[in-house]
C-alpha cells in the first residue's frame, strides 16, 4: 500500500519523466512516426506523378545525344554577321585617315547595347513603382493586416503573369520597338522586385526603430532614419540581382517585337543561321557577363 | 609543471594597436582564475590568444607542455577541443535544438560523416545529456536555443563547453548581459562544473564583487600588463587603482573612493 502511494507521488513521477526524456534523448536516430512515414510516401508520390507527366526518359535522353552533337555541330565556326558604317572623321585627321573610315561590326551590336538599355530604364521604373508596394506589403510597416493581405495578392498576381506577356500587351499600346519592352519589364518586375523589398524590409531589427519613435518621431520620420538604413543595403543588392535578371529577360521580349536582341535572334532560329546564332550567343554571354560582374563588385561594397 | 604558463605574451594589431605588451603568469589545472581591467586592456585578446583565434605576435603559451604558438591552423583543430570557449552574447546557434547545440561540444571527437548528417552516437548524446542535467535545463532539451532566456542560453553554453571535456576553459565576459542575480547563478554552475571536473577556468569579467566572490586568483591587466595577481582578498583599493586608475594616480597616495569594492 505505501509503495503505491511513493509510486504516485509528485517527485517520483518527475524523476520518472525525467529518467524517460533522458532515454528519448539517448537515441541516436528519431523515431520513424506514423507522420514521417506519411510525409515519405507523399514525396514518393509526387516525384512520380511529376516524372509520369513530363515523359521523363533517360534511354530517350541517350538515343538523342547524336542528335544534340549534330546540332552544335551546326552552331560552329561561329559566324559574326558583319555590317559596316562609315565613320566621318573629324578634320585634323582626315588629311591622314581620308574623310570617311568603312567602319564593320557585328550586326547584333547595337541589339545588344539596346537590350542593356531597356534593362537599365526598365529595372529604374520597377525600382519606383516597387517601393511603394513594399511598404504596403511588408508586415511591420503595412498600416493594416489587411492592406498587406492585398497587397501581397496584387503582387502575386503580377508576378505570375510571364514578362512576354506584359511585352504584348505594351506593343499592342505603343507599337513595336524597345519602349514597349522598357514598360513589360518596368510593370512586370514590380510582382518580385516588392516582395523581395518587403522582405527586406522585414528582415530589420525592430528595436532600432523602436527606439527612434521613443524621440517623438512620426512614423514618415521613424521610417525614413529607422528602416530605410537598415533595409537599403539588402534592397539595393536585390536591385542590382533584378537589373541582371532583366537584362537575360530583355533579350526574349523581342520575340514578340518588343525590342532588344530577341528580334535578331529569333530571324537566325527562323532562317536556320546556326553559325550567326553562335555569333550572337557569344556576344550576348560576353557582355551578360561583363554586367554580372560590374553588379558583384557593386553589391559587395553595399553589404 | 603548470598547465598553463604564458610567457611575455605579446600582441600588436596590424593598424599599430598594442593590445598586449608583455603578459606572463601560470595556471594550474582546476583554478578559477578572473581576470579584470578596463575595456581595452587587453582581456579579451588574452583570451583569443589562448584559444588559437588570434595569432599573438610574441612570446610564449604553453598549454600542457606544448607550445601552441607555434601551431599551424590545422594542428589547432586537435587542440581547441581542449579548450572551451565560452562568450557574452552566449553564440548558441538560434535554429538549432537546445541538445544539438550541447552536442557541438562533441564535434572535435567525431570526424566521421554521420557527425554532419546530425548523427551522434549514444557515448556522445550521454555526454551531452549530463552536462545538460548539470545545469538544470535538461527539461528544454528539445526547444529551440532562441527560446531560451538569457541566463538560460548561457548555461546552455556552459554545457556545450563542459561537453568538450576540456582541460582549459575560458569564459569572455560571461554575465555581462545578465541581471546581477542571473550573474550570480550562472558564475556559480560555472565555477560549479569547472570544479567538479577539474578545468583551468579563465573567465574575463568587469565585476570585481562577482570576482571576488567565484574566483581562487584574480589577474589584473592593464595597458597590456598583469599589474595584479593575487588572492581575492589581496584585491584592495591599491591593486584597483593600479587596474582601473593608472591614468588618474597621482605620485602619492591612492584615491579615497572605493568605487570598485
Amino acid at each position: 500500500m505505501a509503495s503505491e502511494i511513493e509510486a504516485t507521488s509528485p517527485a517520483h513521477s518527475a524523476a520518472l519523466r525525467q529518467a524517460e526524456l533522458r532515454d528519448e534523448l539517448l537515441r541516436p536516430l528519431p523515431r520513424v512516426t506514423l507522420k514521417m512515414v506519411m510525409a515519405v510516401i507523399v514525396i514518393i508520390a509526387v516525384y512520380a506523378w511529376s516524372i509520369e507527366g513530363t515523359n521523363v526518359s533517360p534511354t530517350e535522353f541517350m538515343a538523342g545525344i547524336p542528335n544534340i552533337a549534330d546540332f552544335i555541330v551546326r552552331l560552329f565556326p561561329p559566324r559574326f554577321d558583319l555590317e559596316t558604317t562609315a565613320w566621318a572623321a573629324p578634320a585634323f585627321l582626315q588629311g591622314w585617315l581620308g574623310a570617311e573610315l568603312p567602319i564593320a561590326y557585328p550586326g547584333i551590336v547595337p541589339y545588344i547595347i539596346e537590350t542593356v538599355q531597356m534593362a537599365v530604364i526598365g529595372t529604374s521604373g520597377a525600382i519606383i513603382l516597387s517601393i511603394p508596394f513594399a511598404l504596403l506589403a511588408a508586415r511591420n510597416t503595412a498600416p493594416y493586416p489587411w492592406i498587406y493581405q492585398i497587397t501581397r495578392m496584387l503582387l502575386n498576381i503580377n508576378r505570375a503573369i510571364p514578362d512576354i506577356i506584359f511585352a504584348l500587351i505594351f506593343v499592342a499600346a505603343v507599337g513595336l520597338g524597345p519602349f514597349g519592352g522598357v514598360m513589360a519589364l518596368a510593370i512586370g518586375s514590380i510582382g518580385s522586385l516588392a516582395k523581395l523589398y518587403a522582405e527586406a524590409i522585414e528582415a530589420i531589427d525592430p528595436q532600432q526603430v523602436l527606439a527612434v519613435r521613443a524621440t517623438g518621431s512620426s512614423r514618415m520620420q521613424a521610417f525614413v532614419y529607422g528602416v530605410v538604413p537598415q533595409a537599403l543595403p539588402l534592397a539595393a543588392s536585390y536591385s542590382l540581382l533584378y537589373f541582371e535578371h532583366n537584362v537575360r529577360s530583355a533579350t526574349i521580349l523581342g520575340l514578340v517585337g518588343a525590342g532588344g536582341v530577341g528580334f535578331i535572334i529569333t530571324k537566325y532560329i527562323n532562317l536556320f543561321q546556326y553559325r550567326d546564332l553562335m555569333g550572337a550567343l557569344i556576344l550576348i554571354v560576353i557582355t551578360v557577363t561583363i554586367i554580372d560582374r560590374i553588379s558583384d563588385f557593386l553589391r559587395k561594397r553595399l553589404i | 609543471m603548470s598547465l598553463l604558463t604564458i610567457q611575455n605574451l605579446s600582441m600588436v594589431y596590424a593598424n599599430g594597436h598594442r593590445a598586449l605588451t608583455s603578459v606572463s603568469f601560470t595556471a594550474e589545472a582546476g583554478e578559477i582564475i578572473a581576470i579584470i581591467g578596463r575595456s581595452g586592456a587587453g582581456k579579451s585578446t588574452l583570451l583569443r590568444c589562448i584559444n588559437g583565434l588570434q595569432r599573438p605576435t610574441g612570446g610564449q603559451i604553453i598549454l600542457d607542455g606544448d607550445d601552441v604558438t607555434q601551431k599551424s591552423e590545422a594542428e589547432w583543430y586537435q587542440t581547441r577541443r581542449q579548450i572551451g570557449f565560452i562568450w557574452q552574447e552566449y553564440n548558441l546557434v538560434d535554429r538549432l535544438p537546445v541538445l544539438t547545440n550541447v552536442l557541438t561540444g562533441r564535434l572535435g571527437y567525431t570526424n566521421g560523416w554521420g557527425s554532419l548528417a546530425g548523427f551522434f552516437d549514444r557515448s556522445h548524446r550521454a555526454i551531452a545529456i549530463r552536462n545538460l542535467e548539470r545545469v538544470n535545463l535538461l527539461e528544454r532539451a528539445n526547444q529551440r536555443a532562441d527560446k531560451l532566456s538569457g541566463g538560460e542560453k548561457q548555461r546552455v553554453a556552459i554545457a556545450r563547453a563542459m561537453s568538450q571535456e576540456p582541460k582549459v576553459l575560458l569564459a569572455d565576459e560571461p554575465v555581462a548581459s545578465l541581471d546581477p542575480e542571473l550573474s550570480m547563478q550562472v558564475m556559480g554552475d560555472l565555477a560549479r562544473v569547472a570544479r567538479e571536473d577539474n578545468v583551468l577556468t579563465l573567465i574575463n569579467l568587469h565585476q570585481v564583487p562577482v570576482a571576488k566572490a567565484f574566483a581562487d586568483r584574480v589577474i589584473g591587466i592593464a595597458r597590456g600588463e598583469v599589474v595584479f595577481n593575487g588572492l581575492p582578498s589581496e584585491l584592495d583599493d591599491v591593486a584597483l587603482d593600479q587596474i582601473y586608475r593608472f591614468d588618474k594616480l597621482s605620485s602619492q597616495a591612492p584615491s579615497k573612493q572605493p568605487a570598485y569594492a
